[in-house]
């Protein structure tokens, strides 16, 4: 029996992203949830808990977030994505048991959303079992500065995850913390790395596996296997057909890529909250462990969403352009109140730079019907021949 | 005069023409003498633009007239969805500049500066596009009412605004805001080469308290007056004085409107021919569909909505607080759709029954459980429409809810 590759092991977490919590759990760890990409995991692990990203699932039923959350609510104000949805379905219907405490971020309207329809669901609903929950504030207008709220943003998480843990969360113990979190960050940047080589050798599928490991195993695990995968890599045949951009909603499932690199191409390079992004460093000043993080937390995008519009349509656009892309797909969620509004300027701006751009709007989270999508997609990539060969030309 | 008698009242379409005549004028000094003008959310600076003595529109304001006045939603719904985004009401005003040509009373000046907000993303990219599609500034504001997630409110939370606002909001939300406004005002000083005039914007916030007070007392007398002598329609529309709220012109408006009730009341004059049940409409929306069939149908009426309830909401304590510390607090709250307001409501208004919007009016809801345990009954219906199924859900409730139970 030989050992599984470490994209398997990516992929094993990636098909059961709640095994390596509950492994911890089972022996007496603490399991902190949080949501989307700008919580400072680094303090969760001061505090010696395992930090657990939540993620949707395209199969979740979604009736118990009818019957617990939407019944407390007019209508007007339960609108939200399908997998935010889907994080909340499985919160009520007790299937991340295993999450003692949950960090919500103050990011898009649906997450910011969650904390006070989860606090009134257990109002209303005593038998629901939830977890505690932090609310993470944050500021984004270009009005706030970085010494002030996002700040105290960061020592009021701190101070809930003494309160959470009974046990200080000191300098010394972020100051590791943020070493372990910025080796994960550069294993993250050099898996995207090797993606982006000509010819690649490294599925966007198989990426997209392993930056979800990122965000749910623990630091020194992921970034064994990383460094396995990444060892790995460099003797895998070079994966020929079109390099693909995957630009709109955020994806923590790999139905999109799956379809895509079944019919020959390779996703190469994305923008959304659950791809290479994960790895994005951020110049921070030197200084206490605390003002360090409190500066990334400022900097960081909020669910993706920065101010400018300008600035966040050409971060996209750059992530394609650095990818050497020979064309791109868009694919936005029904009910995704950023990406709506977004995708549009990166579809014209791309095309404009002669890139063939499939735009995909209000589509099903679950990237149903799949033969539907895959027809979609069939199509496009079979206009690239004679694409390439005119720009050629 | 017999009940149904009375028609539209002349002092709430004084409002609606002097909303005109200004918007009007207003472009007219931009275009002509190179007027500042601006564009802001409902609660977030407009007070401040009004001190700096720059007319300011609001977007809901302006999006409720393209959709709810010119009924031209479904046009600017396919402007937008020809450029690729996904249409909603809020966007509705940046339609109307991308294809100005069908943009609602001659359509709005190029503004100084919108003010936007991150309370939503999609309310952000909004108000940025529409920066984009005039070639002005966008500065979004932190936080408002809209993403009270933080600190949910507390019980009775309804008399609590005027004078223990505090109470309801975030302190360290409030004390950002009031950072992000000063930021703001000193960023306009600078744009418009003139100094901020605090004492004005007393002035502003005591005109707002004097006009909310007027309307106060006119909807009290509303509310208490049987038969009722102020359509759900004519409620709804007077509602335009909260833009501009605090000028001098506008405190004019909001007492001839006061004064117009009081003969009506007077007069026992009545706006609907029969009031065999009285209900009250717990959404945001204007008159409804089948408001006419209910009345018509069944003798019933539809006597207020939250929007009458709101207005007062905006007044505030100065002798407490300083202006820009009142300002922030009633920015980060100003109301809440729960039912144990509504019910409250709802009985100030003698309303026997409560209407609400369900996706699934079969299924058990929040709403129906406190209302009902007030007393009243509770219609749950899934659109406001006059179809079939609506009429037929309004029918059963009349006949097992309001027939007999009044």
């Amino acid at each position: 029996m030989t050992e599984p590759s470490p994209s398997s092991a990516f992929r094993r977490a990636y098909l059961d992203r709640s095994a390596a919590a509950r492994a911890w759990k089972a022996q007496g760890g603490t399991v902190v949830g949080y949501l989307c990409d700008n919580v400072p995991i680094e303090l969760i692990l001061a505090a010696g808990c395992l930090p657990f990203r939540l993620s949707g699932t395209p199969d979740a039923d979604l009736q118990i977030v009818s019957d617990r959350v939407d019944a407390l609510y007019p209508p007007d104000l339960t609108g939200r994505p399908a997998f935010a949805a889907s994080i909340l379905s499985q919160i009520l219907s007790g299937a991340l048991d295993f999450v003692d405490y949950l960090i919500i971020p103050h990011n898009r309207h649906a997450i910011q959303a969650m904390y006070r329809e989860l606090i009134e669901a257990a109002d209303e609903w005593p038998d629901l079992k939830l977890p505690e929950l932090h609310y993470m504030d944050k500021a984004w207008s270009p009005l706030s500065d970085v010494s002030g709220f996002n700040r105290n943003a960061v020592e009021a998480l701190r101070d809930t995850l003494e309160r959470w843990t009974g046990r200080a969360v000191d300098d010394e113990a972020i100051a590791s913390a943020i070493d372990d979190v910025k080796k994960t960050r550069a294993l993250v940047r050099q898996i995207s790395a090797a993606r982006v080589e000509q010819p690649t050798s490294v599925s966007g599928t198989a990426a997209l596996w392993a930056y979800a490991a990122s965000n749910c195993l623990p630091p020194r695990q992921f970034h064994d296997a990383a460094q396995a995968m990444l060892d790995e890599a460099v003797d895998l045949p070079p994966r020929e057909g079109p390099r693909l951009f995957v630009g709109g909603s955020p994806f923590d499932h790999d139905r999109l890529y799956a379809i895509i690199e079944s019919l020959g191409a390779n996703v190469v390079a994305e923008d959304h909250c659950w791809g290479a992004r994960l790895g994005d460093a951020y110049a921070l000043p030197q200084g206490a462990p605390l003002d360090r993080l409190a500066a990334r937390f400022h900097e960081a995008p909020a669910c993706s969403i920065r101010f400018s519009f300008e600035a966040t349509v050409s971060a996209s656009v750059e992530r394609a352009i650095a990818a050497k892309v020979d064309a791109a797909i868009f694919y936005v969620f029904a009910g995704d109140s950023a990406q709506s509004w977004e995708t549009p300027d990166e579809v014209a701006q791309l095309r404009a730079l002669g890139i063939p751009v499939l735009h995909l709007a209000e589509q099903s989270y679950d990237c149903s019907p799949a033969e539907d999508f895959r027809q979609k997609i069939a199509e496009f990539l079979a206009a690239f021949p004679a694409h390439r060969a005119m720009q050629s030309s | 005069m017999k009940p149904g008698d009375q028609t539209r009242l002349a002092s709430v379409d004084a409002v609606r023409a002097h909303q005109r005549r200004w918007l009007e004028e207003t472009r007219t000094a931009v275009a002509e003498g190179g007027r500042e003008f601006a564009i802001c959310n409902a609660d977030d600076f407009e007070e401040i633009f009004t001190a700096f003595d720059i007319p300011v529109l609001v977007v809901n304001y302006w999006n409720s007239i393209i959709t709810f006045s010119e009924r031209k939603g479904p046009h600017f719904s396919a402007v937008l969805r020809d450029r690729g985004y996904s249409p909603g009401m809020f966007a509705m005003g940046l339609a109307s500049t991308l294809e100005p040509a069908e943009a609602p009373w001659g359509g709005l000046p190029r503004p100084t500066m919108i003010v936007g907000t991150t309370r939503d993303e999609a309310q952000l990219r909004v108000t940025e596009l529409w920066a984009r599609a005039f070639g002005c500034e966008c500065i979004p504001l932190d936080f408002s009412w809209t993403s009270q997630y933080k600190k949910i409110p507390p019980n009775g939370w309804w008399d609590l605004h005027f004078d223990r606002s505090m109470e309801m909001i975030d302190p360290a939300r409030h004390a950002e805001r009031v950072s992000q406004m000063g930021k703001l005002i000193a960023h306009l000083e600078h744009r418009l080469d003139r100094r901020f005039d605090h004492d004005r914007l007393r002035q502003i916030m005591e005109g707002v308290n004097e006009q909310m007070a007027l309307w106060q007392e006119a909807f009290d007398l509303i509310a208490a007056a049987r038969p009722l002598p102020v359509s759900l329609r004519d409620q709804t529309a007077i509602y335009q004085l909260n833009w501009q709220r605090g000028t001098s012109i506008n405190i004019a408006l909001a007492r001839d409107f006061l004064e117009e009730v009081r003969q009506l009341v007077a007069a026992g004059a009545g706006c609907y021919p029969s009031e065999r049940f009285r209900l009250y409409l717990a959404t945001s929306g204007n008159d409804p569909a089948f408001h006419r069939y209910v009345r018509e149908r069944w003798g019933g009426a539809v006597v207020s909505s939250r929007y009458s309830g709101i207005a007062p909401m905006y007044a505030r304590d100065l002798s407490q607080q300083a202006p820009l510390d009142a300002l922030a607090s009633r920015q980060l709250f100003l109301f809440d759709k729960e039912p144990h307001w509504e019910v409250h409501e709802a009985k100030r208004w003698g309303a026997h029954g409560v209407i609400g919007m369900e996706r699934d009016p079969s299924r058990p809801s929040r709403y129906r459980r406190v209302v009902e345990a007030a007393g009243l009954a509770y219609l749950a219906l899934p659109r406001d429409a006059d179809d079939d199924e609506v009429r037929g859900l309004i029918d059963k409730f009349v006949e097992t809810r309001m027939l007999g139970a009044t």
